[in-house]
């Protein structure tokens, strides 16, 4: 006797696609190398030797020196930490503001739905990344900050969705079942709304990873974000562009890291979307 | 009519809130600043008189609730006070820098809308073959990947290698074709997924099947019929792109020294030049809550079975 149970037939159905596979694999193999970095390379990943600056890609420097003669693989894979960190992190924090506000939004509706939806509108009408640039030019830039901006940057796209959940969620029977039982609305809205909307939040959190992870080096591609000598991907992409004439390779590889880690997150999340619900296909 | 009238007063008033609400955003941000904002924005060299000067223009002597009202009242005189770096009026400064702005963001929708609807429609109409997966390959990537690093390398190919196009300025009209290129391949990405899925539901419908019936050809029916139908859903996209355009365009201006508000914006943040930055992201936000609106309208334009409002 087989259960049907949901969790495994989507894992199935994951395992099934494979561009999610192979988000899956690039993820792992980025996340092996940021993890072990230590044991991977004897490089440490501030040290500066100027006499070895601006080396091409060779056996000994795989993806060459930057100029300050730092191994840019090893800073790669340092720098890996920081910016996956503020992925994870600043989706964290935006769902953690956008989550609550979203299902008191649509469960309450009416008065505290419009405040809400006012303060989303306005949230939104900055744009994610204009959103996380003004507060980094008030906060102060470095790690903190960033993880900060860019969460409350994308904290009003969880709002929305997490309204539209609860709107459709306390239409169903065991919501109005659990109100006639006099269920106090915390209760149902933490036992019922937000439990049954946790697929649709985990696909939408997966597919915002690489937005974070994007605006983060945005920030850092301006000189707004970590700051040197700190390794971060965008960091350090904003300090290559100044060698793009005789030394592109400082700005490639950083940059094909953020893109490599957005991919592999975005088809991780298209995938789950399709597995885990069909109908959330834009 | 007066239903539409009813909606788009609604839709009007509620943009005028979201604005007046951004602007008090923008006027409370300030006193989030660490420490004293007066001194923070007239720098560390400045005297004590430069200091209290700043204080009473920008009104931080004053409950914010009043500072706010000044700020109102002088926006309301198109007056946006004075750049904290050139002294010059924060207005006109825009309003130079805003053209280029405009223009790229246009020209990347125009790429971004013309090659999404293109690349969507070939991979509906080939569906399951090479053409389909090579068009979802290339959207996939077109939304992963950063519009700093995707420049980067077009500047790479196309300015230092080939030496085709220039790698910065405006001085001419080549020098548009990369950063809009840039600044396009996100939408393309977006449009192509939207119209393909799009076109694939509309070319099941009845009426696409009677027109195939009647024996017009597969290019007259997906033209003429189909693709008009499907459109619809996409102007949304493409209206609601535009935002994130605007976005992107700070930083793909800030890669093609394109001399816009965005790198303008970001230059005023290195400068700690806080009535500019008030100014520009104000314009950014006005600039979207308009476009939202308009994307609005042409929808009951472009079919007027839409009825937004009840």
């Amino acid at each position: 006797m087989s259960v049907r149970r949901p969790w495994v037939q989507a894992l199935r159905a994951l395992a099934r696609n494979r561009a999610a596979v192979a988000g899956i694999v690039v993820i792992a193999i980025l996340g092996f190398l940021v993890a072990a970095a230590p044991l991977l390379t004897s490089y440490d990943p501030m040290q500066q030797n100027l006499s070895s600056a601006l080396r091409p890609p060779s056996a000994e420097h795989p993806l060459g020196t930057d100029n300050l003669g730092r191994d840019i693989l090893a800073r790669i894979m340092f720098g890996g930490r920081i910016s996956l960190l503020i992925g994870v992190l600043a989706v964290s924090i935006a769902m953690a503001i956008g989550v609550p506000l979203g299902l008191l939004s649509g469960y309450f509706g009416g008065w505290v739905d419009m405040v809400i939806q006012r303060i989303a509108d306005m949230m939104l009408s900055f744009t994610t990344f204009l959103l996380a640039l003004a507060l980094v030019a008030v906060l102060g830039v470095g790690l903190r900050n960033v993880i900060i901006a860019t969460g409350v940057g994308v904290a009003p796209q969880f709002i929305r969705l997490a309204r539209g959940l609860a709107l459709s969620l306390r239409e169903q029977a065991y919501v109005e079942a659990a109100t006639g039982f006099g269920v106090s609305d915390l209760m149902i809205l933490w036992r019922h709304v937000l439990r049954n909307s946790l697929t649709p939040l985990i696909v939408y959190a997966t597919l915002n990873i690489g937005i974070t992870i994007i605006v983060a080096a945005g920030l850092g591609f301006l000189g707004l974000g970590v700051q040197p000598p700190t390794p971060e991907w965008g960091t350090m992409l904003g300090e290559g562009r100044d060698y793009i004439f005789h030394a592109s390779y400082l700005a490639t590889f950083p940059g094909l890291a953020i893109f490599l880690a957005v991919l592999a997150f975005n088809l991780i999340g298209d995938g789950l979307r399709d597995a885990l619900d069909p109908n959330l296909r834009a | 009519m007066r239903g539409f009238a009813l909606y788009m007063g609604h839709r009007l008033v509620a943009s005028v809130i979201t604005l007046l609400g951004v602007a008090f955003i923008v006027v409370a941000l300030v006193r989030l600043l660490p420490g004293d904002p007066a001194r923070v924005i007239a720098g560390l060299q400045a005297g004590q008189e430069e200091v209290d000067r700043i204080r009473a223009t920008l009104g931080l002597d004053r409950p914010l609730l009043v500072q706010y009202g000044l700020f109102l009242e002088d926006l309301v005189h198109g007056d946006m006070g004075e750049s904290a770096r050139t002294n010059n009026s924060v207005v006109s400064e825009i309003l130079t820098r805003l053209p280029f702005t405009l223009e790229l963001a246009f020209a990347g929708t125009a790429i971004g809308a013309a090659v999404g609807i293109l690349m969507g429609v070939a991979a509906a109409t080939r569906r399951a073959t090479w053409v389909d997966h090579l068009t979802s390959t290339v959207a996939v990537i077109g939304v992963s990947i950063p519009v700093y690093w995707l420049g980067i390398l077009l500047i790479i190919l196309f300015a230092v290698n080939l030496q085709w196009l220039p790698a910065a300025g405006a001085e001419h009209l080549s020098s548009l074709i990369l950063p809009s290129f840039t600044i396009g391949m996100f939408s393309v990405g977006l449009v192509s997924r939207m119209t393909r899925a799009n076109l694939l539901d509309v070319l099941g419908q009845d009426y696409v099947r009677t027109a195939h019936a009647k024996g017009l050809t597969d290019r007259f029916v997906i033209y003429k019929h189909a693709l008009r139908n499907a459109f619809i859903p996409v102007l949304t996209v493409i209206g609601l792109q535009f935002g994130t355009l605007l976005g992107g365009a700070v930083l793909t201006e800030s890669v093609f020294a394109w001399p816009g508000i965005g790198r303008l914006l970001v230059d005023s943040i290195f400068a700690r030049d806080f009535p500019m930055i008030q100014g520009i992201v104000l314009t950014y936000a006005t600039m979207f809550v308009v476009v939202n609106v308009i994307t609005d309208l042409l929808y009951t334009v472009v079919d007027p079975r839409v009825r937004l409002y009840g």
